[in-house]
């Protein structure tokens, strides 16, 4: 993932509004109409939203007739949960630098 | 079930050597300042130590000298397997599990395997807690990071 990507993702879903849109997009895909019944938000305003969702990788829309349905991005999910992850990466990092470090020698110790 | 998380590396070493650092040297090579008790003060721990025997401690020297354990060891075979609970900062209560395992890859290398599971030590919590592993939800979904990026 990207560093991009991966602040795209985090910004869209530390807006509440935008994570209850989000949300109620992974309980059941839907359309923009049927999200703006059961949120407490204008339609417009959830478009704007799930423009952000699907910019930043975490939902995906395909057509149905005249309908835009909305589901989210595993792929997206699976992206974030790997960096949230990060705890171990960052322990084996220190790991594999000391690894690398007596490899090369004393010669470049301090 | 919560998965496990599971995190390969592979290391320019035999087995035997990658253990050695892994666990007897653990101290040197550990990111003290940002994952350990200590870091939740601000301010880098001291050492981290593992016992090396079946029933040791694996525990944090804090910054104010304070003992804060991180574990107890499960398993211990030298260039092979390393197990302890895993229980860092006052969750004795709730113990996960880490597992190290060290196995022989390629010419002369070695794949180490890291497997934190055991989630179901906290019950209705465990994606939570799991999620939580650092840079965890509460930082990224927190006030204080919804404020920053608002």
């Amino acid at each position: 993932m990207t560093n991009a990507l991966l602040t795209d993702t985090i910004t869209a879903l530390a807006d509440p509004t935008r994570r209850a849109v989000f949300e109620a997009v992974f309980r059941a895909p839907a359309a923009v109409g049927d999200l703006a019944k059961d949120l407490p938000v204008s339609r417009p305003a959830v478009s704007q939203h799930l423009k952000v969702l699907s910019d930043a990788g975490l939902v995906t829309a395909h057509a149905e007739g005249t309908r835009r349905i909305y589901s989210i991005r595993r792929e997206g999910l699976t992206e974030l949960r790997d960096w949230l992850d990060g705890f171990w990466d960052d322990v084996l990092a220190g790991f594999a630098e000391e690894i690398k470090k007596q490899e090369e020698g004393d010669s470049d110790h301090d | 079930m919560t998965k496990p998380i599971i995190k390969t590396l592979d290391v320019n070493c035999s087995p035997e050597k990658a253990f050695e650092v892994f666990v007897t040297r653990i101290g040197t090579w550990w990111p003290l300042a940002g994952h350990s008790s200590s870091a939740g003060d601000g301010k880098a721990a001291l050492d981290v130590m593992i016992e090396p025997r079946v029933g040791g401690a694996f525990f944090e020297t804090r910054h104010d000298g304070a003992t804060d354990m991180w574990g107890e060891v499960l398993e211990y075979s030298p260039g092979e397997k390393f197990a302890s609970t895993w229980h860092p900062g006052n969750n004795k209560d709730h113990p996960t599990r880490l597992d190290v395992a060290f196995e022989a890859a390629g010419e002369g290398g070695c794949r180490v395997t890291l497997t934190h599971s055991g989630w179901e030590a906290w019950a209705d919590r465990a994606e939570e807690m799991r999620g939580n592993y650092n840079g965890g939800w509460d930082i990224v979904f927190g006030e204080n990071y919804a404020g920053a990026v608002a």
